[in-house]
């Protein structure tokens, strides 16, 4: 034991003077300072980068290689094919009804999500900034979405929509609304209504955190002096607030278009991808295929729409910063 | 700071060398399982009574729910892998022929008892489950019995007969909603819709019989999918559900425990389920609940009227790169011996699909003694391939819709054109399938 201590004592600073012996480094005090420094940054740095080029290069690189491959369960690896997964899944594309319904449901998530969910949590984050009255009970409703965990939150979702026990049943009944048929997760024309209604239920507080943190940096003495001239709450929301807080606005835009590609546990969790297909999207479709072992089929997936959902993006990060303009305060 | 790496490679040597799989005393036995319907009781159960056999073998669990999703990443990656894995039905032919799993064929030539090889102790149907390229990889885990659970109190009360043929059970249902005060002949759930598959591929098999079946699960061409026995399966389900006035409101937006919860607390009088219902239910189960699983009503025309549609699918394996290969093995022989498939049975109130009589276990449930019997007393269905296409997924019972109850309930298709519908589709495809599953260049 003490061998093993008094071989560690001495390791570091036997390694240093091998190392600066080897590269005929310069042995002064300031110079070893700034090597330290360099070699911080660059321990802070390796993991990072260790992480981006394995989760995100790596994996990547994958998914284009395996989109050229197909697993032959006879020679026991996956083989060549070129682009006979891109002929197949682009025939799915364009003959298989649930495939359309799936795109379908995906691009609807980019209104949902950017013209009714961003929105509503604009305004909710101006009223909880403004300390409206009732502004607590509005923050557990839709706060509470956010810390709770999204199987739970499925789960009491489904539950008060029940057919026999749920309460929302006997709410919407008073309107004249009556349980569709099958259910309301279990009939083609409401499963999705009723997905996207749950996900603007529980998407708006997490935009509200992050949109409230942005208002109240807005610094005190603009919304002073816009209220000394006499502006009112709708004023001082659309031309005073908004554009001040536009560059949040424009990531969560961004954020919002993304999803189109990535959203699935919504409709996983809520109606199983059913009825018949009616609530699976283009995500979803993947993530099927992945549990099935069909690795590479899902790779071509992968790769189809991303080449569609890049420039898709790009133009619309690029359209928003030019409707609003970077504020800096 | 030097002090605190010193105590840090002390720990990895420390926790390194207890990943060899053997402790100071012996040999440390890793099971990880996919803790679902049956629970956890029975493997505690299983493993005491190995280690009192073995007192050199300590045996470590290690249960999840999710586990048979998160066994893929592991097995393919070689990495945290245990000596067993219990895991649900999914496509373990993958994993065998890319080398990722340990030959069993050794382990199927053991005996179990004098002159009873592990292979002659399973049931006959069952023998080929765990075959792939000529060579053994997996062992069935559960077997199953499948098809209409019933309200057995409910059907006393007011004087229900279980139904025996196909007919009768129409007429029953007519009957219920008749006499029932507002009781629905079926619950089910709509996002699980494959439940109808355990009576509904019953019917097919009472239909073809178990060869028709088997010749189904061969593949060999598209017109597999002509076969008769699966539009009239598909018919039966339309004239009972296709009527939606037969189940409750709402049903096809249900999730099985929704569904369950709608059987148990009497809104329904049968729901299409498996052996596993109790253990599942059993915290929800109210005390007086009588249910009792009805022997398949037999199709009119049937081939093989006495059928019991297994829905066997779950399995072990032992991954490639497990530290006690051997040991795993005699952990499966020992599995399958009586004792220990009688306390299997005890525990989860299921079958494995091995040769011994569960039917005499005193102390079951009457609802477990009324599906041991007809387990017992039925040929018990299991769906095997060996076609590539079947593990690749390409094809399955209902290829164009996965499953077309939800359809025919609520009308958009009728059992005539959903059967139709399967046809085309895999017709238009057959070409590709094959190239896929790389039977043809």
């Amino acid at each position: 034991m003490k061998n093993i201590k008094k071989f560690f004592d001495k390791l570091p600073d036997r390694i240093v003077a091998k190392f600066e012996q080897v590269f005929r480094l310069d042995t002064s005090g300031l110079a070893r300072r700034k090597r330290a420094r360099k070699f911080f940054i660059f321990a802070m740095l390796f993991i990072p980068l260790l992480h981006f080029f394995v989760f995100f290069v790596y994996v990547n690189i994958n998914t284009i290689v395996l989109s050229f491959q197909r697993y032959d369960y006879n020679a026991g690896e996956n083989m060549f094919v070129a682009f006979q997964n891109y002929k197949t899944v682009i025939n799915d594309l364009l003959t298989t009804d649930q495939l359309r319904v799936a795109i379908i449901n995906s691009l609807i998530y980019f209104p949902v999500n950017n013209f009714i969910i961003i929105p509503l949590s604009t305004v909710t984050a101006y009223f909880m900034y403004r300390k409206v009255p009732g502004r607590n009970v509005f923050r557990v409703i839709f706060f509470l979405p956010s810390i709770i965990s999204i199987v739970v939150l499925t789960m009491s979702f489904q539950f008060m929509f029940d057919p026999m026990f749920g309460p929302m049943n006997d709410i919407v009944k008073a309107f004249g609304i009556n349980l569709p048929e099958g259910g309301w997760f279990g009939n083609p024309d409401t499963v999705m209504p009723m997905v996207y209604f749950y996900s603007v239920w529980a998407g708006i507080g997490f935009n509200m955190v992050l949109l409230n943190g942005a208002i109240s940096r807005i610094p005190k003495e603009v919304i002073e002096s816009a209220r000394i001239d006499g502006i009112g709450m709708f004023k001082e929301l659309t031309q005073i607030i908004v554009p001040m807080i536009w560059p949040t606005i424009t990531t969560l835009f961004v954020v919002g278009t993304t999803v189109i590609f990535t959203m699935f546990l919504q409709s996983l969790l809520l109606a199983g991808g059913g009825p018949s297909g009616a609530s699976k999207t283009v995500a979803y479709i993947v993530v099927e295929m992945v549990q099935t072992g069909n690795l590479t089929e899902a790779a071509t997936f992968g790769v189809i729409f991303s080449i569609i959902g890049i420039p898709i993006i790009l133009l619309v990060k690029n359209l928003m910063e030019r409707i609003g303009q970077n504020v800096e305060y | 700071m030097k002090k605190i790496m010193i105590v840090s490679l002390l720990m990895i040597v420390v926790m390194l060398s207890g990943c060899n799989g053997e402790t100071d005393d012996g040999k440390v036995l890793q099971i990880d399982f996919a803790e679902a319907g049956y629970g956890r009781a029975w493997l505690e159960n299983t493993a005491d009574a190995f280690m009192e056999e073995n007192p050199d073998v300590e045996v470590e669990l290690n249960g999840n729910p999710n586990m048979t999703q998160n066994a893929g990443p592991r097995i393919e990656s070689g990495r945290d892998l245990p000596d067993l894995f219990f895991l649900l039905d999914t496509n373990w032919q993958r994993w065998a022929t890319r080398g990722y799993l340990e030959p069993l064929g050794d382990l199927y030539e053991r005996e179990v008892e004098p002159d009873v090889t592990f292979l002659e102790k399973m049931n006959d149907g069952i023998q080929d489950f765990g075959l792939i390229n000529d060579e053994y990889y997996s062992v069935p885990w559960n077997d199953g019995v499948t098809g209409l659970v019933y309200n057995h109190g409910m059907f006393e009360e007011y004087g229900w007969e279980v139904p025996e043929t196909v007919d009768e059970l129409e007429a029953l249902t007519d009957q219920i909603k008749e006499e029932g005060s507002g009781i629905k002949p079926f619950t089910w759930p709509g996002q699980a819709a494959s439940y109808w598959n355990f009576p509904v591929l019953g019917w097919w098999a009472q239909y073809e019989g178990l060869e028709g079946i088997e010749t189904f699960m061969e593949f060999d061409s598209p017109e597999v999918y002509q076969q008769e026995g699966r539009l009239k399966a598909l018919q039966v389900f339309e004239t009972l559900i296709g009527d939606q006035s037969n189940s409750t409101d709402g049903v096809n937006g249900l999730v099985h425990t929704q569904a369950q919860m709608q059987f148990i607390n009497g809104f329904a009088a049968m729901m299409p389920n498996g052996i596993w219902l109790e253990t599942e239910m059993a915290s929800a189960m109210p005390d007086d609940f009588d249910m009792r699983m009805m022997q398949l009503p037999v199709i009119e025309g049937a081939e093989e009227p006495m059928i019991n549609n297994t829905m066997a699918g779950d399995f072990i394996i032992v991954p490639e790169g497990a530290n006690e290969k051997e040991l795993a093995k005699e952990f499966l022989l020992f599995m399958a011996t009586d004792e220990a498939l009688i306390q299997y049975t005890k525990d989860t109130g299921t079958p494995r699909p091995f040769n011994y009589d569960p039917t005499q276990i005193e102390g079951l449930s009457t609802f477990v003694d009324s599906a041991l019997d007809i387990w017992k007393n039925s040929e018990n269905l299991y769906f095997i391939s060996k076609n590539p296409m079947y593990f690749a997924n390409n094809v399955n019972f209902f290829p164009a819709s996965g499953a077309p109850y939800g359809d025919i309930y609520l009308g958009d298709e009728t059992a005539q054109s959903a059967f139709e519908k399967d046809y085309v589709y895999v017709q238009e495809r057959w070409d590709q399938f094959q190239r896929d599953a790389g039977l043809t260049e």
